[in-house]
């Protein structure tokens, strides 16, 4: 099995908006992040894939299989964005629930985690602050020999340095070749720090799906005015944007561009910008 | 299924003082107004509510959406509910016909007729109104589930005054009610089941 996720022309409608034809996958032993902005449909395809809704066409093949059983349900672990867990609960009875719930639940793993992301055993979750919530989600996650992480806005709303905790969380997860991650996140900057792959989805469609490293080093930004804009040859164009004073230009070969058209200035740019340029800008022909 | 119950009893006892509190104020209340035996509907209904409770419970702490990615099946979670439904409602009866006798001795009176008569209209309460607020809390949106939580119990109640005014024999009209009773939860739930399986949950 080369990829732990395999999803192909997934569609799925709702009344103002459509999934369509979404296709990606996570190859095992990486981080794909599912950017998009709010509404893209990021949600909608994790839904999906975790078989929360019931898709129209396509298939998705989840660490192997069509129809997840039970077996392989063992083998996801979820985190969700705000609460997952009733509030009431303190981690210890958690701890008991799960126990009974997942068949290769580990129980010494949990409490190790729970140590190690200093949460308590004896509060109930409703005194955790968010970033606490979400540490708890991800420690049961990763105590049920999780093969696949798959997180929807798990960092969306929390401070920079519990961020932070959660992206080392991911990556010390991923350094296993068994293991994959899918997340979904519009605060592309810390996918930029941990994915391998980059899927970007834009009303209900995947625009690209590339490697982060690629789009990181190969793309680029031109910024050239009405005269230079109107120079380039328009089969480089990726899609462009015409701000107040200067036209923006995404380019996929930023090396190439910079030999091809050597007065004009080309910056390397960054996943947010090719977003914003794809979401807002029009494009090349 | 075990760690699903195990979550419920968990939430109940967090709730479960408030409910003995309402259950005391309005059951010893009833039972001075009306008959002693109106304790056993009252607590069956109550102790059968919990359940529907919960759902929502789930709901708004995100645990049903977390419940239909864990290694259990849809229908799992749904039966749940039931059981825990017939789980409640048959202590609020028992606990209910403890009551009712230990008032009626203090009264000095113990009418079995009245015994039979409250206890099948517990059963039947229980599970008309049931065979509603499950199905309906569980797979509609939580307004509508309000809403159905509403209508259900003075349906149900509905129904059982109108068997008692076309049957003459009260224990009869009440036996029958309990039957379809039975028949409307049973439906309810196998139909709950197929539904669930491939409704969007989100």
């Amino acid at each position: 099995m080369n990829d732990a996720l395999i999803i192909s022309g997934l569609t799925k409608t709702y009344k103002d908006f459509m999934l369509n034809g979404v296709s990606f996958s996570v190859p095992c032993g990486s981080i794909v992040g599912l950017i998009g902005e709010n509404g893209a449909g990021k949600s909608t395809t994790i839904n999906a894939v975790l078989g929360l809704i019931q898709k129209e066409a396509g298939s998705i093949c989840v660490l192997g299989k069509e129809q997840p059983d039970n077996e392989i349900k063992e083998q996801i672990g979820v985190v969700f964005d705000g609460n997952n867990y009733p509030e009431i609960f303190s981690t210890r009875k958690l701890n008991r629930v799960m126990k009974d719930i997942y068949h290769s639940w580990e129980e010494h793993t949990f409490l190790n985690l729970l140590k190690k992301f200093s949460l308590p055993t004896d509060k109930p979750i409703k005194q955790f602050s968010k970033g606490m919530k979400m540490k708890l989600a991800i420690a049961v996650a990763l105590s049920h020999n999780s093969k696949l992480l798959i997180l929807d806005e798990a960092t969306s709303g929390l401070d920079p340095v519990i961020r932070d905790d959660i992206l080392d969380i991911l990556l010390d997860f991923a350094q296993d070749e068994t293991h994959s991650i899918l997340i979904s996140s519009h605060i592309t900057t810390d996918l930029e720090k941990i994915a391998d792959y980059i899927v970007f989805i834009h009303e209900g469609q995947v625009v690209f799906s590339k490697l982060k490293d690629e789009l990181i080093e190969q793309y680029g930004i031109i910024k050239c005015g009405a005269a230079q804009f109107e120079a380039l040859d328009k089969s480089d164009i990726i899609v462009y944007r015409k701000m107040d004073y200067e036209w923006q230009v995404l380019v996929a070969d930023r090396a190439a561009m910079k030999k091809k058209y050597p007065k004009t200035l080309i910056d390397s740019v960054s996943i947010d910008e090719i977003m914003l340029l794809y979401v807002k800008g029009e494009r090349g022909k | 299924m075990k760690g699903l119950l195990l979550k419920d009893y968990y939430l109940i006892k967090s709730v479960l003082y408030i409910i003995l509190v309402v259950f005391a104020v309005v059951g010893i209340g009833m039972s001075f107004l009306t008959s002693t035996w109106v304790l056993t509907v009252i607590a069956t209904v109550m102790l059968g509510m919990i359940s529907v409770t919960t759902i929502n419970m789930d709901r708004n702490s995100g645990w049903k959406k977390v419940s239909l990615v864990l290694p259990v099946s849809r229908t799992a979670v749904l039966d749940c509910k039931y059981i825990l439904y017939l789980l409640l409602s048959g202590i609020g009866l028992l606990l209910g016909v403890i009551l009712g006798v230990v008032a009626s001795i203090i009264k000095g009176q113990i009418d079995y007729q009245s015994m039979m008569l409250f206890v099948g209209i517990s059963i039947a309460m229980a599970l008309f109104s049931g065979s509603m607020t499950i199905p309906l809390t569980f797979l509609l949106s939580e307004e509508k589930s309000m809403l159905a939580l509403i209508i259900a119990y003075p349906l149900s109640a509905f129904v059982f005054v109108g068997a008692a005014l076309l049957i003459d024999n009260k224990l009869l009209a009440c036996g029958l009610v309990t039957i379809v009773g039975v028949l409307l939860y049973s439906i309810s739930w196998l139909i709950s089941r197929k539904q669930i399986i491939n409704k969007d949950m989100t």
